[in-house]
């Protein structure tokens, strides 16, 4: 008697399987269940491009209508990864292109994307509708104009803070004359002006869009009339908030602003000058997240800002403060730990913070855990390294502690500071569903290590820098590594020796070594500057640059550099 | 407590290029923390080097953490170039990738740094790594403390506005066109009648003292003035700001 479900009925339900992490597990169920499954995946999630070979990706999930992945690691946004390394989107692009020309939707992040992969997405996918770059750089605004022009059915173009060679801003004239079917545009990270009548006239026939992003080089003049062609915006980032309106320009402003009656997000805001925050009252009500990287939030808004932001803001989701650059002479510093404990006091329903501030202390910590205990992704940033609780002068371990003990659904934690082994204790005891950590300067010995590796049940990315482990935890947490997508550690005690061992316990995984500077010789016990560890089942990577090094499986061999050039 | 502070010469020869000078004065303001240092000793030994200290007791300074630019006599290894992580052309050298702000931002404030406006808030000396100089190396670092002053940023804060602002000193040239342009600036869009108000401006020198307008002569103050605080004399309550 046949027992299987017909594939149909399977087809049928697997249907109702949307998150990628359940789809990983069904097909691991049986043979005909990793069938139907492969065949029924439409979102394709690469967290790390080497991971796994493009050709197999496409082989595998013939309905795939949308792809992401991810290239460098995290710290890669903070020049601890040097030019080059890696991360190129061509091989993907290629191999989609070649197997999947139904595929609508690219999502890139921390990626290498050339002219040429824009103008093959272009060329390739005829349905294509959504491009999402994040982070990304090597591409120039003629790529763009390429999409624009191009892909018919666009509905998401956003560059986010990417690195673009700007060009100039005609590609937004690229657009198809008629009207449009973009959702959401986002040029934040150009640098040059787009004309004005383009924006406008751009506006005026996208009438499904919901989300825009601005440059800086849009001006608040003309805010007012892109937004009179826009009241339906969810998410509004805009240009400069700097020049001076007369009152009657503020007055259009103003009401223009008050129209947006969806608005629920707002970034942009360079150069916010004070006296405009008045204006933002009126959309505070609704918003869910608040974006005040430009806003410079230390230069101007004390604590006392934050607090009306936390009295204003009562949906709000998600904050980011940056700082304008902390100046330590400074001895009055007016922004403190008590905005953010303002800020989880008044939103109830806060669960993603980043935050820069000077110093911190235990207590404001504690408080904020209790204040907030839905935490999804705490990201503290204590400017100073080895910061201690300014009032007590002790480590900020109790104050992470109580972060982690209260707040059961973090997934993201970035912790700064003075710490010691005993914070990590803490996070390895009770943060179980954590996936993503950041440490920098922190800890005192390879208990640090251990104690991550062998608690933190969820981990799957760890990056570290400046941190006084070594060999020891690496190499019996070194299990662990394979459950994880990767392990970044730059400046830490880690000997070569450790890394050759470890390569050769882990078959399956990929041990880098970035190393400008490399040594003539390696003793197993010289130090490793830098070093990327990620599970991959497409062995090493053929793109490595001079600065990169593979450590290969057999003793023998130290490390092997296998490129094509 | 006696802290051996020399450079040693550890497995880890990289410590040179990691070396940054860590003010221990700033961590050692009580017994708790000192017992925590000692088991940093032996890190710092290898990980670190240290300025020589020359003081016995500790007394807490701010200090700006940095990567140390300073001599290291042993410098001249295989090791040493123009790294990616040692930008010698910054006076007070930052480490790299800290604080942890994405180079699109520090493009921007790097931007913001050099513009030069009378009601320019933000102009403040920002000690963010330049990346581009040292990752790429063809941008030369616009750390402006290595350049002459073209423009030198004070902090103005008015007595009952939250807010305090900066402003280009060099752009005024006497005391009576910087008090006219700050009242100007902070009444731009307060409830405030200007009449009825009067300003009392007070500055605040490198040696800490507060002096008023015209007790210098106007080319010293605006080299060594470093804050200036105006008190208002206003009858009416501002209810425009909710701060």
């Amino acid at each position: 008697m046949d027992r299987r479900f017909p594939f149909k009925v399977l087809e049928h339900i697997f249907s109702f399987v949307d998150s990628n992490e359940d789809r990983n597990s069904v097909s691991l169920v049986c043979k005909s269940w990793f069938e139907t499954e492969r065949r029924t995946r439409k979102r394709v999630f690469v967290g790390n491009c080497y991971a796994v070979s493009p050709l197999k990706v496409a082989r595998r999930f013939p309905k795939m209508r949308s792809l992401t992945l991810k290239g460098k690691p995290h710290f890669a946004d903070y020049n601890l990864v040097p030019d080059g390394w890696g991360g190129y989107a061509w091989p993907w692009i290629e191999a989609m292109a070649a197997r999947r020309p139904f595929l609508e939707e690219i999502r890139l992040k921390r990626m290498v994307v050339t002219d040429e992969c824009l103008e093959k997405i272009a060329a390739s996918f005829r349905d294509f509708k959504t491009l999402v770059l994040t982070s990304c750089e090597g591409f120039s605004t003629d790529g763009i104009a390429a999409i624009a022009s191009t892909c018919r059915k666009l509905r998401d173009l956003e560059l986010r803070e990417c690195i673009v060679d700007d060009l100039g801003g005609d590609w937004l004239s690229y657009f198809p004359e008629t009207s449009t079917s973009l959702v959401s545009i986002d040029f934040s990270c150009l640098d040059s002006e787009v004309k004005l009548s383009d924006l406008e006239r751009l506006l005026s026939r996208s009438p499904n869009l919901k989300s825009l992003k601005l440059n800086r080089s849009v001006t608040l003049d003309v805010l007012e009339s892109l937004l009179r062609r826009a009241p339906q915006l969810v998410e509004l980032g805009t240009g400069s908030f700097s020049d001076e309106l007369d009152p009657e320009e503020i007055a259009k402003l103003t009401k223009a602003l008050s129209e947006l009656k969806q608005l629920k997000s707002l970034s942009g805001l360079w150069d916010l000058l004070p006296e405009y925050i008045p204006l933002l009252y009126s959309l505070c009500p609704r918003l869910t997240s608040l974006n005040l990287s430009y806003a410079t939030v230390m230069d101007l808004i004390e604590d006392k800002g934050l607090k009306t932001v936390a009295l204003c803001c009562k949906e709000l989701r998600e904050l980011r403060v940056f700082p304008s650059g902390a100046d330590l002479d400074e001895t009055d510093v007016t922004l403190t730990e008590q905005g953010l404990v303002s800020v989880s006091e008044g939103c109830p329903k806060l669960e993603s913070v980043l935050y820069f501030c000077v110093q911190f202390t235990n207590a404001a910590l504690v408080s904020i855990a209790k204040n907030r205990p839905n935490f999804r992704c705490f990201r503290l940033c204590v400017m100073e390294p080895f910061a201690p609780d300014y009032r007590t002068q002790q480590p900020l371990d109790e104050g992470f502690k109580a972060i982690v003990e209260r707040c059961k659904d973090l997934r993201r934690l970035s912790v700064s500071g003075l710490l010691t082994d005993k914070a990590f204790e803490y996070i390895g005891v009770h943060a179980k569903k954590l996936r993503m950590l950041s440490i920098a300067f922190a800890g005192d010995s390879d208990l640090m290590l251990h104690h991550l590796l062998s608690g933190c049940q969820s981990l799957k990315k760890l990056e570290i820098r400046d941190c006084p482990f070594g060999d020891t935890a690496l190499l019996e947490n070194a299990a662990k590594l394979e459950t994880m997508r990767s392990l970044w550690m730059s400046s830490c005690f880690v000997s070569f020796g450790a890394c050759k061992q470890l390569s050769q316990k882990m078959p399956r995984l990929n041990v880098e070594v970035i190393d400008e500077h490399p040594p003539k010789t390696r003793p197993d016990s010289s130090p490793v500057e830098r070093i990327y560890i990620y599970r991959t089942v497409a062995g090493p990577r053929l793109d490595t640059p001079e600065f990169v090094w593979t450590i290969h499986k057999s003793p023998e061999v130290g490390v092997s550099r296998l490129s094509i050039r | 407590m006696e802290l051996d502070l020399d450079l040693s010469l550890s497995p880890h020869t990289n410590s040179s290029k990691f070396g940054f000078c860590f003010d221990l004065n700033k961590h050692c303001a009580t017994e708790g923390v000192v017992s925590c240092l000692n088991t940093k000793q032996t890190r710092f030994d290898s990980m670190f080097w240290l300025e020589n200290m020359e003081e016995d007791c500790y007394v807490p300074k701010p200090c700006s953490f940095s990567l140390n630019g300073q001599p290291d006599e042993e410098d001249e290894g295989p090791l040493e170039s123009d790294s990616t992580i040692v930008d010698d052309e910054e006076e007070d050298g930052e480490v790299v990738g800290w604080p942890p702000i994405k180079s699109c931002m520090t493009k921007y404030h790097n931007y913001r740094r050099s513009r030069n406006h009378p009601y320019h808030h933000h102009g403040r000396r920002i000690n963010i790594p330049n990346p581009t100089a040292t990752i790429i190396g063809l941008r030369p670092s616009s750390s402006s403390t290595s350049s002459p002053r073209s423009s030198m940023y004070v902090k103005v804060k008015m007595d009952g506005v939250a807010i305090a602002r900066k402003v280009d000193i060099k752009l005024f040239n006497s005391y009576e066109s910087l008090t006219k342009s700050l009242i100007t600036m902070f009444t731009q869009y307060q409830d405030c009648d200007r009449e009825d108000t009067s300003y009392k401006f007070t500055f605040q020198g490198k040696e800490g003292d507060w002096l008023l307008p015209g007790d210098v002569p106007w080319k010293i103050f605006a080299e060594s003035v470093h804050r200036i605080s105006i008190i208002r004399d206003c009858p009416c309550a501002y209810t425009r700001l909710l701060f």
